[in-house]
């Protein structure tokens, strides 16, 4: 049997890739901190034309009302359609001008009302497998964008920066499940610290489970949780999520909980990159002079 | 010249994949039709084992390494999708698209099971029937949807290039 097997060269072929996929893959789960050079290569070819293709659907998505508007006009007579069609392009010109000033009026207050040194960014693209929840970003190492930078919308934290490229990064939201995209934070009711990790992006909700403790002291559903006091990442006080169930161990013990993100992280256009936070500082009260 | 055609139809796939389709979200479903699996099976049942295992290997290896996650995972699936599905090509009609179609839905059903048994052993925190739910059997029902028109499209260019002598089986 075992002489017939190495005789078939093609199964022994099969054998000594599976084998050598095998050794890759525990390698780049142990060691995955830097990008290598073919990734970096691939990205750098792919980018590009996906956010060419990005500003594309962008473009069809915005006019498409206006095709349709314009092929529904057409059987009326040529005077009211010139009319027609003017006013209608005008009026979805000024719409579309309207609904991004809003969107940009937005964004420029968030920014405003915030103390860190924020970057906005456009979505170009999402991970094309269903196993990991991760974005591509128009924003890179041009702008001094870095690794472990934190990502978020006016909402709440959306993830952090896992790879940077001269002009696009990629941004693991806190949904991946994969080993190691774990952060940290506080219920905000109680101050107790708490650890989250993610739990795919078709599920969209997070695990929490308790930073020391092996189980929650008190913990509710709808309890607010945010980013914590001293966190290296993230700013202070953020929202990541609300408690929508909580797991237990046995009648009075919760061992864990998910949470619902605050940010809708299907539908992200814009985010911001937090290039260095910047949290008010708690001033200590002076000791009284003798 | 054939290598390089498969190659940019596999990366074309990847990038479409990522841009156009992710942006089609459907209320209540998040996944995208796995294109490259796609495209692997329907080249497997029309050029056999060997290619099947070369292009899925390949296509794979360019997802693992567009992915950002770890790298092999994808490799490996993609390349025994290709070669099993390329072994059993004899046995059919090519031109029977529903037997094409039953080979997509069951090849994503059974790949996807075996990516999410990898992923876990690696450490990702995927709960199994819930990943079968809403993972797995909705792109297995994408990809349904997406085959005939990449098989017919395939198939015709496969026809063509045999009457161009471009290459032999």
């Amino acid at each position: 049997m075992t002489h017939h097997l190495f005789n078939n060269k093609k199964l022994l072929i099969l054998g000594v890739i599976i084998l050598l996929l095998f050794w890759i893959m525990f390698v780049t789960a142990d060691h995955k901190s830097n990008e290598g050079s073919i990734e970096y290569f691939l990205h750098s070819a792919v980018d590009p034309l996906e956010n060419g293709l990005s500003l594309m659907i962008g473009f069809f998505q915005k006019n498409i009302k206006n095709i349709l508007e314009f092929h529904h006009t057409q059987g009326e007579n040529k005077k009211l359609k010139k009319i027609n069609n003017y006013l209608l392009t005008k009026q979805l010109q000024f719409d579309a001008l309207k609904s991004e000033n809003k969107r940009l009026r937005k964004a420029l207050e968030f920014k405003n009302t915030q103390t860190h040194d924020l970057i906005v960014a456009e979505v170009i693209a999402i991970n094309p497998t269903n196993w990991s929840a991760t974005l591509t970003i128009n924003r890179g190492r041009n702008l001094n964008i870095k690794k472990n930078m934190a990502v978020i919308v006016p909402e709440g934290v959306i993830g952090r920066i896992n790879e940077v490229r001269d002009y696009s990064a990629e941004v693991i939201l806190i949904t991946d499940p994969r080993q190691g995209n774990i952060i940290g934070g506080i219920i905000a009711r109680t101050k107790a610290l708490v650890l989250i990790s993610g739990k795919g992006k078709q599920n969209r909700f997070c695990l929490v489970q308790p930073a020391g403790d092996s189980h929650f002291t008190d913990l509710k559903k709808n309890d607010l949780v945010t980013t914590a006091e001293n966190s290296d990442i993230f700013p202070r006080g953020l929202p990541i999520g609300r408690v929508v169930k909580l797991n237990k161990r046995s009648e009075k013990v919760i061992n864990q909980a998910l949470i619902k993100p605050i940010a809708n992280l299907t539908k992200l256009q814009h985010v911001y990159i937090v290039r260095m936070k910047q949290d008010p500082i708690t001033r200590l009260e002076e000791p009284p002079k003798e | 010249m054939i290598i390089v055609k498969l190659s940019l139809l596999v990366l074309i796939s990847i990038i479409i994949q990522s841009t156009i389709l992710s942006s089609l979200y459907m209320p209540g479903l998040l996944v995208t039709p796995d294109l490259v699996l796609v495209i692997v099976v329907c080249l497997a049942l029309l050029r056999g084992s060997d290619e099947g295992l070369i292009i899925g290997l390949c296509a794979g290896l360019l997802l693992d390494l567009k992915d950002g996650n770890i790298i092999g995972i994808q490799a490996l699936s993609k390349m025994l999708l290709g070669f099993s599905v390329g072994t059993i090509q004899k046995k059919f009609f090519k031109d029977n698209y529903l037997i094409v179609i039953a080979v997509v839905f069951i090849a994503t059903v059974f790949f996807d099971g075996f990516n999410l048994f990898l992923y876990s052993s690696f450490g990702a925190n995927y709960n199994f029937t819930q990943a079968f739910l809403n993972i797995i059997i909705p792109t297995a029902i994408f990809n349904l949807l997406v085959t005939p028109f990449f098989y017919y499209f395939l198939l015709n260019s496969e026809k063509k290039m045999n009457l161009n002598g471009e290459y032999k089986n």
